[in-house]
This record gives structure tokens, sequence and C-alpha cells, in this order.
């Protein structure tokens, strides 16, 4: 070893510590036949570039693994596409709202709500929020447009006069509208 | 240059690979005893590195045989600037380095330290001093493998093959200042492991 190399104090102390260690790493041997190997190798490296230029190109070949990394994705892909699209369209058919109407009148004594969803019938009953002369009813309609009004002690119609679409029916009454459509594009269309 | 392995290595190797004359410039003949040369002259120093810095037998079996591969396919390249011998450090360290840039997302090594009883020039006489002999040289080499590559290559260069830093940074490629900070970051590292007391 070259002086410059040598370490000072406790450097030169471990150093040749490690040194009287490592020393039992020295001297193994390249095992028989290691030659032997070499020249094999060689050869086989030889044979085998000698050769490639007959080979079919690469890019020509019929790639197993990627036909089938093809169709694996293709596969994952359609049944993706087909569980996405089914829950998809459940989720519109099951699609439905909670609505509350609300109607003022301070001197009915009965309120019913009608309309085709409950095909006219006067079984939805509105009831009196406490100490006010609001009425109020909730029902949960599927998505669609519906005409409806409210009868007043059993015998006065009316529409409801917050809605902003109203149709008159072949009798001469007026209804009113409300549309539970959500896409913006179809609600044109109405 | 002499060759160990003998004239008849020169005749089997020129008759069997394919030397090209007119690629390299230098004859068959030339190359081929070049080759066997480096080969006999260098295959037990290479293999113990490779031994070394895999812990693995039959890696460093792999390795060497890329080595001299490699050597072989670049013998007309060879310009004469570095000794034979540093230049075939050097390709059997990019070899091990290729293997480590390979292999880095795996367990590179498998430390699968062998009993190297079996070709040690060593002077343990009975069986029982082998098997201590042996048992610490496994130990150490474990010590040797717990360090990081960067590290392990200046170590075992500089206290199993002996090699000056000067030397040590010519086969590397690296600056000699940054091969003595290696080998003293290792030392403090093998010293806490191999618990050396000063």
């Amino acid at each position: 070893m070259k002086n410059h190399d040598r370490f000072s104090g406790d450097d030169d102390a471990l150093d040749r510590l490690i040194r009287e260690r490592l020393a039992a790493l020295q001297g193994f041997k390249a095992p028989k036949g290691a030659v032997d190997s070499v020249y094999r190798r060689i050869k086989d490296a030889d044979a085998s570039s000698a050769t490639a230029p007959f080979r079919r190109p690469h890019t020509f070949g019929f790639n197993w693994r990627l036909v089938f990394s093809v169709l694996t994705a293709c596969i994952m892909t359609a049944a993706l596409t087909f569980v996405l699209t089914r829950s998809l369209t459940e989720s519109e058919v099951e699609k439905t709202y909670i609505i509350r109407f609300v109607y003022e009148n301070n001197s009915a004594e009965t309120v019913t709500l009608m309309g085709d969803f409950n095909n006219w019938r006067e079984d939805t009953m509105m009831y009196r929020v406490a100490e006010t002369s609001y009425w109020t009813a909730q029902v949960e309609l599927a998505e669609g447009v519906y005409k409806y009004g409210f009868l007043i002690d059993g015998e006065e119609w009316t529409s409801d006069p917050l809605a902003s679409l109203r149709v008159e029916d072949s009798y001469g009454n007026e209804n009113s509208l409300i549309v539970l459509v959500d896409d913006a594009e179809k609600r044109t269309h109405l | 240059m002499k060759t160990k392995g003998g004239t008849g290595g020169c005749d089997r190797i020129s008759t069997l690979l394919p030397f090209d004359e007119q690629h390299t410039g230098v004859s068959v003949e030339l190359q081929a005893h070049d080759f066997d040369t480096i080969l006999h002259e260098n295959k037990h120093a290479i293999f113990n590195l490779l031994f070394r810095l895999t812990g693995d037998f039959h890696l460093s079996e792999d390795l060497f045989q890329e080595t001299f591969l490699k050597a072989y396919r670049s013998l007309g390249s060879y310009r004469g600037n570095a000794k034979l011998s540093t230049w075939i450090y050097s390709i059997a360290l990019n070899v091990f380095r290729d293997h480590i840039r390979r292999n880095r997302w795996t367990h590179p090594f498998q430390i699968s330290l062998l009993s190297d009883k079996s070709d040690f020039t060593s002077s343990e006489s009975t069986p029982e001093e082998q098997y201590i002999a042996n048992e610490e040289r496994m130990d150490i080499q474990k010590r040797l493998m717990e360090l990081k590559p960067a590290f392990r290559i200046p170590v075992v260069l500089y206290y199993i093959d002996g090699f000056s830093i000067s030397r040590i940074a010519e086969i590397t490629g690296r600056s000699q200042s940054d091969i003595k900070v290696s080998l003293h970051r290792a030392r403090k590292v093998l010293q806490k492991r191999m618990a050396l007391r000063i």
C-alpha cells in the first residue's frame, strides 16, 4: 500500500483491524471448469448471434403473450362496461323524487292533494302545520311530468298558486304542472 | 505475454472462437493468445472479486462467464491505455453493476453463502479448524454483504485485493477522494457490524 493511502489515528487502527478480518476472504479460486464454461458461453453466444439473421423478424411474429394480454384487456373492459351500464340503468329506473307540496289557506277545514300521480283520488290528505295557515303533504314520485291541484273542504278545486306551470283540462278546470326531469336537455323538449 | 494455460489453450480457442481479424486489425493468433492469457491470469482474481461482491457462488459463476464474454467481444477495442488487469476488473464491475440494476426491484442477493472450503489455499489442517475458519469467513462475508454496493466495491478492492486508492479510482472510474470517503464510511459501518474495538 502506498503511504498516501494510510490513515491517521483511530482510522489507521480500524483500517488495520478490518484488513486483518477481511484477509480471510482472500484466495478463493475459480472452480474447476470455469475456463471451459467461459468458452462454452462464448460459443453459445456466437452461435445464437450467427443464427439471429435467419430468425423470423420479431415484429411479424405471432406474439401469444401480446394476444393474450389484448384479449384479457378487451374482456375486462367489456365486463366493466356491462356492469357500469347496468348499474346506471338500474339507478335511472329507480330514480324517484320526494316532493313536499305546500298550500296556504287560513279558512279551509280540509285540503286534499289530487293529481294524475294518484289517479285523482281523494286519498292524499294534506295536514295543517300547527298554528299556521299552511297545508302540506309529501309524496314520492318517479321521474315524469304530473298534473295536480288541491281540493278544499271536499268541494272547491284550485290549482297550486305557487306553481309556475298550469294547464286546463277538458272540463275547464285549471291544473298545475310539476316537472320532475333531471336531464336539462329532456326538459327543453317538454 | 505468457499463457498460463499452456500453448494448447491458444490453439484450441483460435479454432473454436471466431476472432475477426478484419474488424479488429489484430491477427487471429494474437487475439486468441491474448484472450487465453487474460482468462488464465485473471480467472481466480475475478472469480474471488465477484464472489465477494455477490456472496453467491452460482451467481458468481454466471457473472464470471459474462465478464469474459464481454472481454472477448471487446478485445479488439482494448487500446492498451490501462493495464489489462485494470481493464478486466472494470468489465467485471460493470457486469456486477448491471446485475444490480437489473435486479433492483427483486431481492438482489440471497446471500447463499456456501461453504467455500473447497478451493481455498488454506493452511487449516484439521477438519475442526477448517470448520471454524469457514464459519468465520461466512460471518465476515455476511457483514460485507450488508454494505451497499457503492461501499462494498471499494472495500473488496482495497482490503481483499489489496489495490491502492489510485488504482481503485482507475478501475471504478470514480475520483480518489470519492473512494476515500466511501472507504471511511464503510469502515465505520463495518466497525459497528463486526463490533471491532480499537
